[in-house]
């Protein structure tokens, strides 16, 4: 989307001028995401959407100090947004179990979405063990979808640095779900 | 690329190969091309990815417009750093004015201070800066 005036880079330069009309457009672009990562990193909708906030109200102050040599802009504000998760000290909460609960009587793949919750329940609890950069290299990787490349830059890595990280988060989290799934 | 060396590509970096460190992938490629040991180990890969991947968080539009117009809001009231904020933070206007004046003050009073002497004639000031010189490196003074 480079080049053109509707570009992220073109908004960011105008915003960097103080053009709040650029800036809103920024936002709506981009802050469906934002939340979504915000959610994944957190694991709660309403420290998602604190994050979420401040995280564009950072680009609004620092506009000034970002430089789109160094970074693409989406790439800035994944940094934004998973350094304010790591210092809010949250882990992923799990879908609660009780959760379960609500689905009616008789459904017909009622035990199925039993199953389901109850796995992903162990995949959060999982997740939630990792110390916070192995958790954010998961989290962007598989669930954001972004490349190795794009994660690392994210996280501040180089590549292979990142490769490493993601290495050790899956095997924490094989060794992990492989336990939880042993007989008691 | 060999079996074990696939199997371990596999466990760091997931059932998808086009998502490996590119000079990896031709030769993953190439090695599940012609190994259905692999192609089994990758299906195993693949449900685990699934695992990880979960569901993504359901963001709903009226979220998303709460949040867009907190944010403008929030924005608007909202000073940005300029390159003087840089410098200074977020000192008080006023603050940062005495600021610069004191500095600019002290610097001139400074240079005055620091000055040669205007009674001393050139040629003596240049005469004795030449004997320091002197004695710094040769350790007796001429």
């Amino acid at each position: 989307m480079t080049g053109t005036e509707d570009s992220d880079d073109a908004l960011m330069a105008r915003v960097a001028g103080g053009d709040a009309d650029a800036f809103d457009r920024l936002a709506a672009r981009h802050m469906r995401r934002a939340v979504a990562l915000a959610q994944r990193l957190t694991g709660n909708p309403s420290d998602a959407d604190d994050i979420a906030q401040e995280a564009f109200l950072r680009v609004w102050r620092h506009a000034a100090r970002w430089d789109g040599a160094r970074a693409a802009f989406g790439t800035w504000l994944y940094r934004i947004i998973v350094n304010l998760a790591i210092d809010r000290g949250r882990r992923p909460g799990w879908s609660p179990l009780d959760d379960a609960e609500a689905i009616p009587d008789g459904a017909p793949d009622a035990l199925d979405r039993i199953a389901e919750r109850q796995t992903a329940a162990q995949v959060n609890r999982a997740l939630d063990a990792l110390p916070d950069r192995q958790r954010a290299a998961v989290v962007l990787f598989h669930q954001d979808g972004l490349s190795q490349r794009q994660a690392a830059d994210v996280l501040g890595l180089g590549e292979s640095a990142f490769a490493s990280l993601l290495a050790r988060a899956r095997a924490a989290l094989k060794t992990a779900l492989s336990a939880g799934r042993e007989p008691s | 690329m060999i079996e074990s060396q696939f199997l371990r590509h596999l466990a760091d970096f997931g059932a998808d190969p086009t998502r490996w460190p590119p000079e990896l992938r031709a030769e993953a490629e190439r090695a599940l091309a012609v190994s259905p040991r692999l192609r089994a180990a990758r299906r195993e890969a693949e449900a685990f990815d699934r695992l990880l991947s979960g569901a993504a968080p359901q963001i709903d539009e009226a979220r998303v417009a709460r949040l867009l117009s907190r944010v403008a809001q929030t924005a608007r009231a909202t000073p940005q750093d300029t390159l003087m904020v840089l410098l200074l933070g977020r000192t008080p206007r006023w603050t940062a004015a005495a600021l610069c004046v004191a500095l600019v003050t002290l610097g001139w009073l400074a240079g005055n201070q620091l000055a040669a002497p205007a009674s001393l004639p050139r040629g003596q000031a240049v005469a004795l800066l030449s004997d320091d010189v002197t004695t710094l490196f040769d350790g007796d003074s001429r």
